[in-house]
Parts: C-alpha cells; structure tokens; sequence
C-alpha cells in the first residue's frame, strides 16, 4: 500500500484516497468544534506553563491571548492544506502539528466517554488511530533529511 | 564590627548568572504523543541531533521526564511556549 505521504527533495508530496482524506477534514473541523465549544477535552491544547501552583497562579494573573482561539483558527484552515497534492516542509510541520492537536483532543474525548455511548467512543478509538498511522506517516517523510 | 565581603564584580557576575540560569524546560510524559513525533520536535525546536533527541525522549518516556535545556526564566518560558505550540506537555520548573 502506498505510503499517504511521501518525501522529493524539500517538498511532501500527498497520496490520500478520496475517502481518508475527507475522513482527516472532518476530523480536524470536528476537533476545531470542540475546541472552540469549551469542551474539556480541549484541555490538552493550553496545558499550564509551571508545574508549580504559586507559579502557575502568578502566570494566570498576568493573563495573555487565547491559545485555543489560535489553535481553531489553525484547525479550520488547516483542513484546506489537504486539498494540496504538495505541500512545503513548513507546511507539512503545520499539517503534524494540527494532526496531533486532533489526537491530544480525541484521546481525551475517549476517556471521558461513557459504557452508553459505546458506538462513539469505538468511533473515536478508529478515528485516533487512522490520525496516528497519518501522523507517523507524515513524520517518516518530515524526518528523512534530519540527522 | 564583622563585614561581609564584598564580591568582586566578576563574582557579582557569576552570581546573576546564576540566578538568571536556574530555570528549567521540564518536557513530561505524555502517552498520546508519538515517540517519532517528539524526536522530531527537539530537533526542530532546540536543534538537537538525532541522537541526542532520541535520548531525552526515551528519558522522558522511561523517567515520565526530562530537562531539555536550562537558562533564564523567559528563555525557559519560550522554550515551553514553542513545546506547547507544538502540543507536547512541558512546563517551567526551578533547576
């Protein structure tokens, strides 16, 4: 089977099927979703800057801009970089980054799912996984040039 | 009456940059995050070589952490910001 992505020079060239590649856009929309919902499954997304709480405190009260706000305007239009049959190595950073946002967001909405929604959270296991072998596939052809 | 002595200005020097470099990157264990993926990222971020990011990824991933650089508070904040864009666990710690 071919590899979704591969390497030619400085450009990552895309094979996604048709199917796998909606399945990704939807993916990420659905992730921007709950993102910018409030969901908790989100929390992974902003995670605190200091381990320490007095620190932490410090930190909240100096306030700052909305990572998650970035993060869902990222998401959707990062959904488009799939429509590309190339893309530059900036961007297939950009495409890693976001695929891993949808996994951190996913693997959350798995753990709080409940034994009556068993047909979405096994949704979410597949979904999960299909990210991750993109991901890995992405990250072989990202990594080839760097020693 | 006993004096403290006075530092000289290249101690004095030696003290801030003390100071100024006993903050951590703390990077944490995170189950989700794939190994290749961290690998990737210290070397992306701090230019670490192959090796030297597959070490302090296993430590992380054996350990539950590492330290992966060490300086100035705002450096390490930086530093953090730059993992978190990334979505990896780090935080800020005291060296």
């Amino acid at each position: 089977m071919k590899e979704p992505f591969s390497r030619q020079g400085d450009i990552i060239v895309l094979s996604l099927p048709t199917q796998q590649r909606d399945v990704t856009k939807r993916s990420m929309l659905l992730v921007a979703e709950i993102a910018s919902s409030g969901g908790q499954e989100a929390w992974r997304l902003s995670p605190p800057m200091y381990d320490d709480p007095l620190l932490e405190a410090e930190e909240a009260v100096k306030g700052g801009e909305s990572e998650i706000g970035d993060i869902v305007t990222r998401l959707r239009m990062g959904e488009g970089m799939l429509d590309a049959p190339k893309l530059s190595l900036q961007q297939s950073d950009e495409l890693a980054t976001l695929l891993n946002y949808c996994r951190l967001v996913l693997s959350e909405a798995q753990t709080s799912s409940t034994d009556d929604d068993k047909l979405s959270a096994k949704f979410v296991e597949d979904l999960y996984n299909f990210l991750g072998y993109l991901l890995s596939s992405l990250l072989e052809a990202l990594s080839a040039n760097l020693d | 009456m006993p004096t403290a002595p006075l530092l000289s200005p290249t101690e004095e020097q030696q003290e801030e940059t003390l100071v100024e470099e006993s903050w951590v990157t703390i990077l944490w264990d995170d189950p989700v995050n794939l190994i290749p993926y961290v690998i990737y990222v210290l070397q992306m971020l701090f230019a670490f070589s192959k090796v030297k990011a597959t070490e302090l990824t296993m430590q992380v991933h054996r350990d539950g952490k590492a330290i992966v650089a060490a300086g100035a508070r705002e450096d390490m904040e930086n530093n953090v910001a730059s993992l978190h864009r990334y979505g990896l666990w780090a935080t800020v710690g005291r060296a």
